[in-house]
């Protein structure tokens, strides 16, 4: 245990000392900004201007940090060869593989629900906490497993590679059910046969995406939600454990 | 007794998908007695790196056996690389942590082991400013500061200054008084001579001697005696 939070402080330190980590948030806080500009233009589109565009740079930002942190957090470490003296160490491969993810969910959970509250606190706090943070949930739960899809390519390809990969995961995971709705729609089998097929092969993202003014105002029901989050984090344990088999396997060199 | 052996270990690599597997290590095997240094020769591309990353577990071996306990082990790596961006002080607290079970006495340690590889002064300055042989130096540090029982050191004298050299040398002596076990690397033979009881010496993935270092070198100095070793070896092809 406790070589664990010694290895995640490290992290942690790491990341914030990343300049990528404030470049998102800035960018995420110049959205608010911008939307906030945008919403005093009519007035009766403000909150859900502000809500809109605020969820949809907390999200990006949480994307965004997915992918390279994913992609980059180990790989840098086998790159640098740093890691090999903290492995001489007594500290499994595992417990390390593991620190590392740790580190973003930590990192992100706090970093993604202080953004929210602050998005919360511009609104006027005139919707509850507890929906906002759980319309965050869901954007969080996707960051967390493209993290971890980037976290187990990038145990076995370079992490260009494995950043540019888990993006494509993020994409064809939102897209599944709409390309199976749409080959219906036009009648064309194949079309439908592929959107459902990667609907079981990949994670089902857009089951997870609440951010809009529409879910505050009706809330998921507690059956949905529970769905969601047991299909997703079944997906992060699923890369975890797929990711510390192949870091195991691999030759430190 | 026997603190580190290694049995029947070999090592291929494979440079590239199509490109047939390249025998690095050839059915090695050595063994390290406790409380003595042992010196690791071999020329450039020997392999000794290579099995030192097999002896800690960092490189799967096809085939053969390792035995050492890992519990108390310090490792200086060939390729001085650390987190950057903390301060040696930082730096050795995690070590610490990662090695020792409590937080008391660290310290004191910290400022031991900064004395002792001459960074006492820059105990607060971040990793990222260090030159080569400071981080060396950092390196010893953080495998000593949790007082290890074996030390593997993947040539610890790499990249210093003459008095740095010496300064590690003396390190490597009270370690060795202290009873501790080391075995490491290195093309200083001279410092190899003065600091070793036993030698391993490796040609082509191939151990060629293993030994005390007295009845490798008889009469005549190490230096000389490695250069008939090479000679014979190349002699036979
Ligand atoms: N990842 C790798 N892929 C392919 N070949 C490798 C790899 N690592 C090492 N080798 C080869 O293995 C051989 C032994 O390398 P090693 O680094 O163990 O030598 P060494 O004895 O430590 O040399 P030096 O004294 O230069 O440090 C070399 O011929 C090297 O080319
Ligand atoms: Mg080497």
């Amino acid at each position: 245990m406790q070589q664990l939070r010694a290895l995640i402080n490290v992290s942690i330190q790491e990341l914030i000392r990343m300049r990528l980590w404030w470049v998102l948030v800035s960018l995420c806080l110049l959205l608010f900004a911008l939307s906030f500009l945008f919403g005093s233009l009519s007035f009766d589109e403000k909150t859900r201007m502000l809500l809109h565009f605020g969820f949809l740079g907390v999200h990006l930002s949480g994307l965004g940090l997915a992918v390279v942190f994913g992609s980059q957090l180990l790989q840098k470490e086998l790159d640098h060869q740093t890691c090999l003296v903290v492995l001489s160490r007594n500290v499994s491969r595992e417990k390390f593989l593991l620190s590392k993810a740790l580190t973003f969910y930590v990192v992100w959970g706090a970093g993604g629900s202080a953004l929210v509250i602050m998005l919360w606190l511009l609104l006027g706090a005139q919707f509850s906490l507890g929906k906002m943070l759980l319309v965050f949930s869901g954007s969080y739960l996707e960051s967390a497993v493209i993290f971890s899809a980037a976290l187990f390519l990038s145990v076995n390809t370079r992490s260009l590679i494995a950043g540019s990969a888990s993006l494509g995961i993020y994409l064809i995971s939102h897209w599944s059910q709409e390309v199976a709705f749409f080959g219906e729609k036009v009648g064309n089998p194949v079309l439908s046969a592929v959107g459902q097929t990667s609907q079981y092969l990949f994670p089902r993202l857009y089951e997870a995406n609440w951010r809009s003014i529409y879910f505050i105002e009706h809330p998921i029901s507690w059956g949905y939600f529970l769905w969601t989050w047991t299909h997703l984090c079944a997906w992060v344990v699923l890369l975890i454990v797929a990711s510390m088999v192949t870091f195991r396997r691999r030759d430190l060199v | 007794m026997t603190v580190l052996s290694v049995r029947h270990l070999s090592k291929s690599f494979k440079s590239g998908f199509f490109e047939p597997a390249y025998k690095v290590l050839a059915d090695i095997s050595f063994k390290i007695e406790k409380g003595r240094a042992t010196g690791f020769v071999g020329l450039n591309g020997a392999g000794k790196t290579t099995t030192l990353k097999c002896i800690l577990g960092f490189i799967r071996p096809q085939s053969g056996s390792i035995e050492l306990n890992r519990q108390s082990l310090g490792y200086l790596p060939e390729r001085p690389c650390y987190y950057d961006f903390l301060t040696a002080k930082e730096f050795l607290e995690f070590f610490w942590k990662l090695s020792v079970d409590h937080s008391d006495g660290f310290e004191k340690a910290c400022d031991n082991v900064l004395k002792e590889v001459g960074l006492l002064d820059s105990k607060h300055v971040l990793l990222k400013k260090f030159s080569k042989g400071m981080l060396q130096r950092v390196g010893l540090a953080q495998a000593l500061i949790h007082h290890p029982e074996v030390l593997i050191l993947d040539e610890p004298m790499s990249g210093l200054d003459p008095d740095g050299r010496i300064r590690i040398k003396e390190i490597l002596f009270r370690q060795k008084a202290l009873g501790r076990t080391i075995f490491f690397s290195s093309h200083l033979l001279s410092d190899m001579e003065e600091l070793c009881e036993d030698l391993v010496i490796i040609h082509k993935g191939k151990i060629v001697y293993t030994g005390s270092l007295e009845s490798f070198k008889k009469t005549e100095s190490l230096e000389s005696s490695f250069k008939q070793l090479r000679q014979q070896l190349e002699g036979r092809g």
